[in-house]
């Protein structure tokens, strides 16, 4: 990731030179991308100074020294004239390029006088992997966004130890996080667990549900090829900034727990995921140039269930809310839904359909 | 009523209601505007917020023109060519001043003095010298330098962690409201930290060119005869046995179809907006203080924002990445004076900037790619009929390295301004005239006690 020249354009180590260090990319790795601002214990929690106050995990100064640590790199050269080369890792840009002075680092490492660039930056990577707090950081920010904005210290302790255990390995870490009881066992009765679903996995749980195939949807990521009335604010892959969408300690204004994805729900966002679903839900989704067929749910296997709406329900709590629907909110959709004709078979499953996955039971993953 | 407005408010702040989960989420939404409604003021006020994401370089959007050689002998390759700046003379200062060349209509507005310029503020816990940042770190705002931290302790005011409520948010829940429905705060096309309040939640509308009366539409209520099913249940959702996040999310739909029904105009502005996002969000604004003067709202507090101007790289001088920006935050808040001066509020209605931070005086790179990196204190703009515009607020920072000003020490050091007056003072000026009391304002600025000067003294 450091050398990947996206990366260096993007957070400006391509080009960092000795004279003139750009903070960027040094800043940027330590805050968002391995050890965060505080000091952390194994289970995520801060550590706390004497009075109480969370331990910063570095200063400014230990910045200046990654970011001296991380000079003299550039791009590889143009493969053709004019084509900025993104298809080649970043290369040294000369002795001249790098600061060769001494660097202070993180946990007392210094890096000797006199290194070149190739091993200045592993040593610095190196420094950062060992740091006690990225085994915490990293399955912190994971749990959240796999199954809950609140975990538990000692469900982010267990996760942390397994990624401690086997130096970062992702399959035991995704592992550890979807097996944990915390994520098994205690939604019911944890009343604060799960999460909001960000937008792009509410659409794509909505469209998988239904076995949406490529007959009925034109797969085309970007919100940019929406009405301005479906926007979101999650135009993947062009974040306002390197902090993404959801920022990992949002606290709900008013609810005193976090909630990350509740950073971009809004009343505008909102009445854009229920028009969405009314969109796939009844087939009214604009087309243009770059959506040709719209997309839509076909609902017309369960046209069958329309009569029977006791079974209609049961199915759909399955395959929607996984068997949590209270009675109470089936009984308000089956007497809505009954209103229908019976012969409106496809309105009444659309009904149906609209009011579940509009409902914030459905926009809350748990 | 059982508890006054601002006990109430007070609890709200405490979490006291959220624990007690007595009170579903809308219903406490209505609870907090119908106390919030007792005492509505006659007259119209507005305050609109410009955010400029990523950490505007004031160093480059005011520059000295009587110590031009300094200025220029440590910037470097960045420094803006003297005959490009735009010249004033700020009389409380009595030097030689010069904008950067792309602010043509600030400049115009400084001339007519409508715009002033709040010169080194920025997140402060207390006042704060050379000395003590140095001895006693524990002073220093929570991490400063870093974007999240940094336009938190802007949109909050409170520098010494991490809180849930902007000030714009706060202004709005302890000022009284005449509308018992419409949200007194608006965040225009993103949700802002600055316009959410205890008991405040903004409404986010996307920017023009989206008409009012289309940027909230609920297109299906379902197809029952009288369309109530999705308000059922989404009151259903708000209710007490529900799992904490279901209960939290309910209240922003129900709010977001409830404003579908109000906003169903969209007013005329004639003012000619520029085609940027900027003006197409202020022009949003200007349409919305109409429709607010229209239903009789007596307060409105706006978040509209920008973002580019993390240029650590590729920053440009009189052309490129900052000049491009600052051309559109200046033809967009031109613009938008010009609407208020069409509505008859522009006395009313006062505009201000605010940024994460400035950036280092010294600046990072070299050739075409120079940038600069993260700093604090910066200049911000204020703007409307009601600014004592023409002059700076505070006093302009020593350029120079290693100054009382700078906090770097050594070879090393960058230029990075230790702010001589508090967001919390700048915030506290701005409420003040919207016609927050002294009382209140301590809710609103919890560490406003700090600093000497409660009025910076820039509003009529």
């Amino acid at each position: 990731m450091t050398l990947n020249p996206g990366m260096g354009k993007y957070l400006d180590m391509a080009g960092n030179r000795a004279e003139a260090p750009n903070e960027n990319y040094a800043r940027e790795l330590l805050q968002l991308f391995s050890i965060g601002l505080y000091e952390l214990n194994p289970d995520g929690t801060q550590k706390l100074d004497a009075h109480r106050r969370p331990i910063p995990a570095y200063s400014e100064d230990t910045v200046s020294a990654f970011s001296r640590a991380f000079t003299g790199w550039t791009l590889a050269p143009p493969p053709q004239p004019e084509i900025v080369n993104y298809f080649e890792p970043m290369r040294p840009a000369g002795p001249r390029a790098h600061d060769q002075e001494t660097k202070q680092l993180l946990n007392g490492v210094v890096l000797p006088a006199g290194q070149n660039a190739q091993t200045d930056l592993q040593h610095a990577l190196d420094n950062v992997f060992q740091h006690p707090n990225v085994a915490p950081f990293i399955s912190k920010n994971l749990i959240q966004h796999l199954v809950t904005s609140n975990p538990s210290p000692a469900y982010v302790g267990r996760v942390a130890a397994v990624f401690a255990g086997t130096k970062g390995d992702m399959k035991s870490i995704v592992r550890a996080i979807l097996l944990d009881p915390d994520a098994r066992e205690s939604t019911g009765s944890d009343t604060q667990s799960g999460h909001l679903r960000e937008p792009v996995l509410w659409i794509t749980n909505l469209l998988r549900a239904f076995r949406t195939t490529e007959a009925t949807t034109d797969f085309v990521l970007g919100e940019q090829f929406l009405p301005h009335s479906l926007h979101m604010s999650q135009n993947l892959f062009d974040s306002p900034s390197v902090f993404n969408f959801f920022p990992p300690g949002y606290v709900i204004p008013g609810e005193n727990i976090k909630g990350p994805e509740f950073a971009i729900y809004s009343t505008s966002t909102a009445l854009a995921r229920t028009n969405f679903a009314y969109a796939v839900v009844y087939q009214t989704m604009p087309t243009n140039a770059f959506r040709p067929k719209g997309t839509w749910l076909d609902l017309s296997p369960f046209e069958p269930l329309a009569t029977d709406l006791p079974r209609l329900m049961e199915t759909l709590n399955l395959l929607l809310l996984h068997g949590t629907m209270s009675a109470q909110m089936q009984s308000v959709i089956e007497t809505a839904v009954s209103e229908i004709p019976v012969a409106n078979r496809l309105g009444r499953v659309r009904e149906a359909v609209y009011l579940i996955v509009t409902s914030p039971q459905y926009l809350i993953a748990r | 009523m059982h508890q006054t407005r601002r006990a109430f408010l007070r609890t709200l702040a405490c979490g006291a209601i959220g624990s007690a989960a007595v009170v579903s989420g809308t219903a406490r939404l209505f609870q907090a505007q119908a106390l919030a409604a007792s005492g509505a003021p006659t007259d119209y006020k507005a305050l609109v917020c410009v955010f400029l994401f990523g950490g505007n370089d004031s160093n480059n959007t005011v520059v000295p023109l009587d110590d031009y050689v300094g200025y220029a002998a440590v910037r470097g390759e960045l420094a803006l060519p003297q005959a490009s700046l735009l010249p004033i003379k700020p009389p409380s200062d009595g030097r030689n001043f010069g904008l950067h060349p792309s602010l043509t209509r600030l400049h115009e507005l400084w001339q007519q003095g409508k715009v002033g310029v709040i010169a080194n503020v920025g997140t402060l816990i207390e006042p704060l010298t050379r000395d003590a940042y140095h001895a006693h770190p524990e002073l220093r705002p929570v991490q400063l330098f870093s974007h999240p931290d940094q336009q938190r302790g802007w949109q909050t005011a409170f520098a010494t962690g991490p809180i849930s409520s902007g000030w714009g948010g706060r202004v709005a829940d302890v000022y009284q409201t005449s509308h018992t429905v419409f949200p007194t705060t608006t965040s225009i096309d993103r949700l802002s930290l600055f316009a959410t309040g205890n008991a405040t939640s903004p409404l986010v509308v996307p920017s023009a060119p989206t008409p009012l009366n289309q940027t909230l539409v609920l297109k299906h209520k379902g197809d029952t005869a009288d369309g109530s099913a999705l308000r059922t249940l989404l009151d259903l959702a708000s209710s007490e046995g529900s799992p904490t996040l279901v209960r939290a999310a309910a209240p922003i739909n129900a709010r977001a179809i409830e404003n579908s029904l109000a906003l169903n105009v969209d007013p005329t502005i004639n003012t000619q907006f520029p085609d940027t996002s900027l003006a197409n969000a202020l022009k949003q604004a200007a349409k919305l203080i109409a429709f607010g003067r229209s239903i009789n709202l007596s307060r409105q507090i706006f978040f509209c924002s920008l973002g580019g101007f993390d240029t650590h790289g590729n920053q440009g001088r009189e052309t490129g990445t900052q000049a491009t920006l600052l051309q559109t935050v200046s033809d967009a808040m031109g613009a938008f004076y010009d609407a208020t001066v069409e509505l008859g509020v522009a006395s009313q209605v006062t505009t201000f900037t605010m940024s994460d931070f400035s950036r280092t005086f010294k600046s990072a790179g070299s050739g075409a790619g120079v940038g600069s990196d993260h700093a604090w204190g910066s200049h911000q703009f204020v703007m409307g009929d009601s600014v004592k515009g023409g002059d700076f607020y505070g006093r302009f920072p020593t350029l120079a390295l290693n100054s009382p000003d700078d906090i770097d020490e050594g070879p090393t050091a960058r230029g990075r301004w230790i702010p001589t007056m508090s967001v919390d003072q700048f915030g506290a000026t701005l409420a003040t005239w919207f016609g927050v009391s002294t009382s209140d304002l301590a809710h609103v600025f919890p560490h406003i006690g700090k600093f000497d000067t409660v009025n910076l003294g820039f509003m009529l």
